[in-house]
């Protein structure tokens, strides 16, 4: 079988995990110390990244991109930069930052101070879901405190001449601002409209400061990769996706929850690990990475492994890691028309297509549900969402159209057959 | 930005163009048509309508052209299947919530909406379910809403932000319920606002007095020149069967940009006031009897011609009137040996007068005040004087430009301000010639010793005052002075310091001055101390003189009482004079009781002629509103006077091309003057002029729509 939790939940079992005292036992803050206590800064800060670049730790926010290389693309203005903590995890289907920020948020703060130094920022900011307001909010601040009490935050820490603060920013409840421009704005103060890209933030970030926006769980990683070697990282998943992912296991399933494994493990071993499908059912879809990445029917989801390319082979990607799994009877017009409710919930107004598209699509799916839909509505849909991909300012536009493009794709017959029987399901 | 050069395909064309430059600003130099909604050139850049999406060969993705800078190797087609696909579908999803009312919609026949509908739409709307609607906000007297209409392009918004500097409209809402509000419900107030109206692609933000008049369509433009500020605003009017429906801003970069204030937009509705008048008007038997032009010009004549003792005639005319009808009136005068003829209605301190330049006026042009690096302005509510000059220095000031305000009141500015010294009326010659002295302190310049005397009579300058002269030692710099220091009672004092000080500190200087022509009525000799073109004359009497003269014949050209800085003075003297004529476009009641003979004239919109504008640039508003045969013009009637009083001729022809040159001439010899006025203290200081946005003048103060704004409201209130 394989290993389960080796790096960010190494810890996990430990009802006290999220204790600096626990922390520090099982060896935390000792590649933090080690930094601080270098003389030779800008070499270190060399060396952080190329031990990144070398671990091949891939961004786990969703789009994967390499976290060494974007880290390397920021500039040493000898002015203020900033590193920003993505922990405003709003995927549908995605719950593993929570986790972390609720059983091990010295790992995300020893992450932060870390990737801070090498990327010379000497201010972060870990940007919260504003729904975790009472389950994770206390435990982070919490956690700060203690951080700041043992002198691994702030000015010259252990009377060393780097400095770094840290501070929690608890946002507003908005999907859309878990979208890196969309949080910049909304840490700024402003509504939570995502900026046009170029500039991206290395070069106009927060209040137009360089600025790198990591997700919670890559900077979660960096101190095991720090303390035990990118060797050691990279030793686990595969050679194009090194290292471990949370998977987030949802739908049908026996044991829904969390499960740190490394990158390329079976879709099928997946499933056992987290207890098969409820009723022993058959399967019969699966989002692999959460509600925005393309669904997979099962016979091609069951012939995949768990990583970046071969999901993207398969005509969908990894994402969040939230894998969400469906079962047999399961009506794929209702659960489209869920997920287009959230888009059109969602969206930030801004732009056009992604404006008026998602709420156009979402009274299409409801009416189809409804048993009032026409036979020109699955093209009518295909061609909206068509419309809407690409054109927009940010990924939310391509997030909203790619479940409509794959649920019509794989399942064509399902809405053909509600619209002909006025509303009637075919899997019932 | 860098200056490398990129090479860059467009429709199979080849362009050797700067890197960096957005996409949408090539193409508009090229001419080829990109259409957008969101984009403007004077905005910032929102990229978020999505109109503008064209296909680059290397790119997956449609890229919009606003927002995306030229590299090289780019290959754009702006026509391919990929681009039009773009554009449609954009056009498509805004069209699914507009509610396509545009037979009962103003904006119809110029909105950019319909125009690119037509373009990239389809005849048939596939959106077969409820369209939104959306709240209508009550904006105020001069800007309707309709809100559904909104596409959400914020180019309002933007504009509030950036070139109003205030924000008082916002973006509230997420996704499909988004709107354009203000945050707690509020008129619009900015006095640029108006120019959303302008801003809107479609018709969700319209001209408000203009609802449901007349389609644009049916519209006439003419050119024209805006008379309410020293800037000369160019606007084209829209007229329909001889009625000016409404004034848009003229594209002009060097003065108002595609700008004009909400003054400029909505004064000349006072144009249609009803008092109006139409004929002309001589009191016989104690009543005005309607007579006609020939009779009344000549009763006027005769009786000006009657008169004897020339010094007990007296004239005045307002800075507001074109520069040919000052000259032909300042020549009638003078044909007529009145001295006593003056414009300066707005200044009590005549000590100054041997010391005027040719004519007051700005060093540089108004753009240029965009380059300065330190700006003083020195007795002026400049936004409320000419909104356009305020919004030049405000865009300095978004440059890093300091500014520096001495002013009795503390006036609200949206940019940063360096210092403001906050004077008493009373100090603001004292405070201008402290900074004189700091400027004097850090330079080694050399002056006349009387002046020296005069400055050691002043206290120390204050650290404000230090930071201010070395501001504009050290910067580039310009030293403005507006109407609160012209109605002063050191207005003198207060413009020599200026220019000593200008002349120490290497500034530009100027003065902001009232209505559309204060520097034609200088050249035109409407001025007691010389005649036209800067010749010299016999010294008559001032305009606060000629109020208290012993006057048998008072004339008036476009003057109401509340023009004038001492209107209370101004009517006791029409009260007192034995006749009273009186040249007015509009009737009031103290014309009703006390002129004698009243001849129509026409407001600058309706005539023609020219305006000098605050940097010397003379400008032709010479298509009058009737173009018909029997047009007769402000000037023909003061022909008609002319020839009544068998006048030498006045050498017409070529008078533009003259008076150019002789601005040019006494532009770049101007000399900054060195002296000081005879310092008289004046015994009966007259209160400041409560100075407001929509009293300047006598059309503005008819306009319904500027009267109802919250800015009047306060300004009554006060009163």
């Amino acid at each position: 079988m394989t290993e389960i939790n080796k790096v960010i939940f190494a810890n996990h079992d430990d009802v006290d995990s999220a204790s600096i005292e626990c922390y520090i036992k099982n060896g935390g803050y000792s590649a933090w110390k080690k930094i601080v206590a270098t003389a030779e800064l800008a070499k270190t800060r060399e060396s952080i990244i190329n031990q990144v670049k070398a671990s091949g730790l891939r961004g786990r926010g969703g789009a994967g991109f390499p976290t060494g290389l974007k880290w390397s693309f920021m500039p040493n203005t000898g002015n203020q930069q900033y590193i920003v903590c993505n922990s405003d995890e709003s995927e549908p289907g995605t719950c593993h930052d929570r986790e972390i920020l609720q059983r091990n948020p010295h790992a995300l703060i020893e992450g932060m101070a870390i990737a801070g130094f090498a990327i010379n920022a000497t201010v972060g900011y870990n940007y919260v879901r504003g729904e975790f307001i009472e389950d994770c909010y206390p435990q982070i601040e919490k956690a700060l405190k203690e951080a700041y009490e043992y002198g691994f935050l702030g000015k010259n820490i252990l009377d060393s001449v780097i400095s770094f603060d840290l501070y929690n920013y608890l946002g507003a409840g908005a999907y859309i601002c878990g979208e890196e421009t969309g949080l910049l704005e909304s840490l700024e103060g402003k509504q939570g409209k995502p900026r046009f890209k170029p500039p991206f933030p290395a070069n106009y970030g927060l209040y137009g400061a360089p600025t790198t926006v990591n997700n919670t769980q890559t900077l979660a990683t960096i101190p095991k990769i720090m303390t035990n070697g990118p060797e050691w990282y990279s030793s686990m998943g595969t050679k194009q996706s090194p290292g471990t992912i949370i998977f987030s296991v949802s739908g049908h399933i026996k044991k829904p929850g969390n499960y740190e494994l490394p990158l390329g493990i079976s879709f099928s071993d997946l499933i056992k690990i987290s207890g098969g499908v409820i009723d022993d059912k058959n399967i019969k879809a699966v989002i692999p990475g959460g509600s925005s990445t393309k669904v997979l029917p099962a016979d091609v989801i069951l012939k995949c492994n768990m990583d970046y390319e071969s999901l993207e082979q398969a005509g969908s990607s990894l994402g969040t890691g939230a894998v969400v799994v469906m079962a047999e009877g399961t009506c794929m017009v209702e659960i489209l028309k869920r997920i287009s409710r959230f888009y059109y919930a969602e969206s930030c107004g801004q732009c056009t297509p992604c404006r008026e598209g998602t709420g156009w699509l979402y009274r299409i799916l409801d009416r189809i549900t409804n048993g009032q839909g026409n036979e020109t509505d699955i093209n009518l849909l295909l061609d909206i969402a068509n419309r809407i991909e690409g054109n927009t300012i940010c990924a939310f536009g391509d997030a909203s159209a790619w479940p409509v493009q794959s649920f019509l794709h794989h399942f064509f017959d399902e809405f053909e057959y509600m619209i002909k029987n006025k509303g009637k399901s075919k899997a019932a | 930005m860098t200056e490398k050069k990129v090479k860059i395909n467009i429709n199979g064309e080849d362009h050797t163009v700067q890197q960096g430059r957005m996409l949408i600003e090539i193409t508009d130099e090229l001419d080829i048509y990109i259409p957008r909604f969101c984009y403007h050139k004077k905005l910032s850049i929102a990229a978020n309508c999505r109109m503008c999406l064209v296909e680059e060969k290397n790119t997956k993705n449609a890229i919009p052209a606003c927002a995306t800078p030229v590299n090289d190797g780019m290959i754009i087609n702006t026509k391919s299947n990929n681009s039009k696909t773009a554009q449609q579908a954009t056009m498509e999803f805004l069209l699914i919530n507009h509610p396509l009312d545009c037979p009962i919609c103003d904006q119809g026949g110029e909105c950019e909406l319909q125009d690119l509908a037509y373009l990239y739409g389809k005849n048939k709307s596939r959106f077969d379910i409820q369209k939104q609607t959306k709240p209508n906000d009550n904006l105020g007297p001069l800007i309707s809403t309709d809100m559904s209409r909104c596409i959400m392009c914020t180019r309002c918004v933007r504009f509030g932000t950036e070139v109003a500097g205030l924000p008082e409209i916002g973006t509230m809402g997420r996704g499909e319920s988004s709107t354009i509000s203000t945050f707690v419900e509020a008129s619009i107030d900015h006095e640029l606002s108006a120019n959303i109206i302008d801003l809107c692609p479609v018709g969700a933000l319209n001209n408000k007095p203009y609802r449901y008049t007349d389609r644009t369509w049916e519209l006439d433009q003419i050119e024209s020149i805006s008379p309410h500020d020293c800037a000369g605003s160019n606007v084209y009017l829209h007229v329909k069967d001889n009625l000016i429906k409404r004034v848009v801003p003229k594209l002009n970069e060097n003065i108002n940009e595609s700008w004009i204030s909400d003054r400029d937009r909505f004064g000349f509705a006072g144009i249609y006031s009803d008092d109006r008048v139409n004929n002309f008007l001589v009191r016989k038997d104690n009543a005005l009897t309607s007579v006609n032009q020939q009779e009344a010009i000549k009763c006027f004549v005769d009786k000006l011609q009657s008169i004897k003792n020339k010094n007990t005639i007296s004239a005045l005319i307002s800075p507001a009137s074109s520069f040919e009808e000052q000259l032909l009136f300042s020549h009638l005068m003078q044909e007529n040996k009145v001295n006593n003829i003056d414009h300066r209605i707005n200044q009590i301190d005549f000590s100054g007068d041997t010391l005027d330049p040719l004519f007051p006026s700005l060093d540089i042009s108004l753009n240029e005040i965009e380059t300065m690096e330190s700006i003083l302005v020195i007795g002026s509510t400049i936004r409320k004087e000419a909104p356009i000059i305020a919004h030049w220095i405000k865009k300095a000031a978004d440059r890093k430009c300091e500014t520096h305000f001495i002013n009795h009141s503390l006036d609200e500015y949206h940019f940063p301000i360096e210092n403001y010294i906050l004077s008493e009326n009373s100090q603001i010659a004292e405070n201008t010639g402290l900074i004189l002295k700091a400027a004097l302190n850090l330079t080694n310049h050399q002056i006349p010793d009387h002046i020296l005397n005069e400055l050691n009579k002043l206290n120390k300058p204050s650290p404000a005052h230090i930071k201010t002269a070395k501001s504009l030692i050290e910067r580039t710099s310009l030293v403005i002075s507006g109407l609160v220091s012209k109605n002063n009672n050191h207005y003198s004092l207060i413009r020599s310091y200026i220019d000593i000080l200008s002349s120490i500190t290497d500034s530009s200087n100027g003065e902001v001055t009232v209505c559309a022509n204060t520097p034609g009525a200088y050249i035109s000799g409407c001025i007691p101390h010389r005649s036209s073109f800067g010749r010299t004359k016999d010294i008559g009497l001032n305009a606060l003189q000629i109020t208290n003269n012993n006057n048998k014949m008072l004339i008036l050209y476009n003057i109401e009482p509340a023009d004038c800085l001492f209107g209370s003075e101004l009517s006791n003297a029409i009260e007192s004079a034995e006749t009273v004529v009186v040249f007015t476009p509009f009737m009031n009641d103290i014309f009703k009781q006390h002129a004698d003979i009243i001849i129509p004239i026409k407001t600058p919109y309706e005539s023609c002629g020219s305006f000098i504008n605050i940097s010397g640039l003379l400008q032709n508003f010479n298509h009058g509103l009737n173009e018909t045969d029997t047009l007769q013009t402000n000037q023909d009637i003061l022909f008609d006077a002319l020839d009544e009083a068998n006048a030498k001729a006045l050498p017409f022809e070529n008078i533009i091309s003259k008076t150019q040159l002789f601005i040019a001439e006494s532009k770049s010899n101007k000399n900054k003057n060195t002296e000081l006025p005879t310092i008289n203290p004046i015994l009966d200081p007259k209160s400041t002029r409560n100075y407001s946005l929509y009293n300047v003048d006598s059309m503005v103060r008819r306009s319904k729509p500027l009267q109802l704004t919250r800015e009047s409201k306060i300004q009554s209130e006060k009163k």
